[in-house]
């Protein structure tokens, strides 16, 4: 191969794909993504409102960080640490976060509070990454007599752990 | 159960799962490396998790992954500095302009494409903690790594070492090597700098440009002495190799301090070790057998408990795992085989060559760990991204056979047996 063939084939090859990459960093800047909500989260919440129910149990099982959500994109798995393990699923939109078991108990109506993933959130996210926070309501399933309760989480660290 | 016990059980069972499955796959003629992969996969919650969770709860608690995490990490840093050690800067020099090019555009082509395919993928499989930028530099620098250890024992494995494809396939492998890690060290600035890491970028930029410094005018020659006392008593002493480990370390260390990776350091060190022939394969043999058996492992084990195929759920997941792995096979095969038939290769030649280096081994994985580490992919992203360095690594051995049949290689080699001995390989 020529000196010159080469100089061309490596302009065409390399030097026009180069251009291209800058243009789609320059075209990528506007994109945005979901709010990012993955780590570890303290809550904190008034659960004296169940006291005297099994639920109120329950919750008292779970211990602080609260919950470590993973994330991928809208969609997230929150797990809490409580044993035995129990994982939701949920989503985030915009600043709208909602999690819950993934197939729900055919349970309803009846008061099941054996298990952790009858628990459900609906929250808010605010604040500024990577001090981000969540407000809002958690309730649970298959309880006729637990009246959501508020709760207000902070986020502990920004990624879950098992990584270096 | 105490956390030592548990360990040497994770070990023990790692090991055998991973031995067991590799001779599986050697016996349908892959690398071993491929079996050891998809043993990791399969330990984890993808197979093991979800056939056996109560197993796999006992097995591998989430509280114990922080030792198997640890002592994997410390065998892939030795192994970075192997396959920094193995790469050969004369291999370049053999085809000049044709590599130069090749390995340019087997970058580049995928890199492009990987980046485009950012644009799609940002919005929904990422989140605000990640700028745009650092997305797509990574997607883009995940798809255009080859895997030059798994692609070695390729070459070696069907004799190709000595041909023409096969040298010019291991001199863009090097190339893209020591290129994909200067990349992926400036996306891991440029990603840790937007999270707003501890480690200011003025004093990673500035610490790093000294540090090369001392590695290339310092240490370097410190190294160049193990080499001479090598070439005069024909072996190293036992304290010559802890200083050389020790070197290792202090390297992997430092650009970990600077706010890169510890992995950055021990490939560096490998690569301003001496290259002369006998000397590389003394220190290879010292390190390799523990690094290769007992740690690797552990480390593909650790990466299957973290991917799970069951994150991709659903039509849409599928179909943009299914685009990352169409993407990632048009852009690094079809990128070098048009660039080998654009420097004058046949196009048996270019095809061949595009197969090889279209693996990806556990290179990609390593680099695919990083980016999970530092946040810039997410779990599921991450899933699908080993589920295509599975496919491009398993694929290029059929491939291969396909393109260029045994037969038909013995053919065009027979007569050049001299040319056919290797500089030296890795396990």
């Amino acid at each position: 191969m020529t000196r010159r063939k080469m100089i061309v084939a490596y302009a065409c090859l390399v030097g026009l794909p180069l251009l291209g990459l800058l243009g789609i960093l320059h075209a990528g800047q506007r994109l945005k993504a979901p709010v990012s909500v993955a780590g570890a989260w303290n809550l904190k919440a008034d659960f004296n409102a169940w006291a005297g129910k099994p639920c109120g149990e329950l919750l008292s099982k779970i211990k602080q960080p609260f919950f470590t959500i993973s994330q991928s994109g809208n969609g997230l798995m929150v797990a809490l640490n409580s044993a035995p393990a129990a994982t939701l699923t949920g989503s985030v939109k915009g600043t709208s976060l909602i999690a819950g078991a993934d197939a729900p108990q055919s349970s309803a109506g009846a008061d099941n509070c054996s298990s952790p993933d009858k628990i459900h959130l609906a929250a808010t996210v605010e604040g500024q990454a990577p001090s981000r926070a969540l407000t809002g309501l958690l309730s649970l399933n298959a309880c006729a007599g637990c009246a959501p309760i508020a709760f207000h989480a902070v986020r502990q660290s920004a990624r879950p752990e098992g990584g270096r | 159960m105490p956390n030592l016990v548990t360990l040497v059980l994770q070990i023990t069972v790692i090991i055998a799962a991973s031995r067991l499955v590799a001779v599986l796959f050697q016996r349908m003629h892959q690398p071993k490396v491929i079996g050891e992969m998809f043993a990791g996969i399969a330990l984890g919650p993808s197979l093991l998790g979800w056939v056996a969770p109560h197993l796999s709860a006992t097995l591998f608690p989430a509280s114990s992954l922080g030792f198997l995490n640890a002592l994997s990490q410390v065998g892939v840093v030795i192994y970075m500095f192997l396959v920094g050690l193995a790469l050969n800067p004369k291999e370049l020099r053999k085809h000049g302009h044709t590599a130069v090019l090749t390995s340019h555009v087997s970058i580049i082509a995928p890199f492009v494409l990987g980046a485009s395919l950012a644009l799609f993928l940002y919005p929904r499989l990422s989140d605000d903690s990640v700028g745009f930028t650092g997305f797509a530099l990574f997607m883009g620098a995940a798809m255009s790594i080859t895997a030059f250890p798994v692609l070695a024992r390729i070459l070696t494995d069907r004799d190709m070492l000595g041909t023409k494809l096969g040298s010019l396939a291991i001199a863009c492998a090097a190339v893209d090597d020591v290129t994909g890690w200067c990349i992926l060290a400036y996306i891991v600035l440029v990603v840790r700098a937007y999270q707003g890491h501890a480690t200011p970028f003025w004093v990673t930029v500035g610490g790093l440009g000294a540090f090369l410094l001392l590695m290339l005018y310092g240490v370097k020659r410190l190294l160049r002495g193990f080499e001479t006392s090598f070439s005069r008593q024909g072996k190293l002493s036992e304290n010559k190799l802890a200083l050389l480990t020790v070197v290792v370390m202090a390297s992997a260390l430092t650009t970990e301090r600077l706010g890169l990776h510890l992995l950055f350091g021990s490939f560096l060190a490998g690569v301003i070790m001496p290259k002369d022939r006998k000397f590389v394969r003394y220190v290879l043999d010292r390190f390799e057998t523990v690094t290769v058996v007992l740690l690797l492992p552990l480390y593909f084990a650790f990466t299957g408990l973290r991917t799970s195929v069951r994150l991709i759920k659903g039509d849409e997941m599928w179909l943009f795992c299914g685009a990352i792995i169409l993407i990632a096979i048009v852009g690094k095969l079809g990128g070098s085989m048009t660039a080998a038939r654009a420097s004058g290769g046949r196009w048996r030649e270019s095809a061949g060559l595009g197969i090889l280096m279209n693996t990806r081994g556990l290179m990609e994985l390593v680099i695919l760990n990083i980016g999970l580490d530092i946040g810039v992919i997410s779990p599921t992203l991450f899933s699908m991204m080993v589920l295509m360095a599975l496919v491009t690594t398993f694929m290029t051995t059929p491939l291969l056979e396909w393109v260029y049949p045994l037969r038909l290689l013995r053919r065009e080699t027979a007569g050049a047996e001299s040319a056919a001995e290797p500089e030296y390989e890795m396990a």
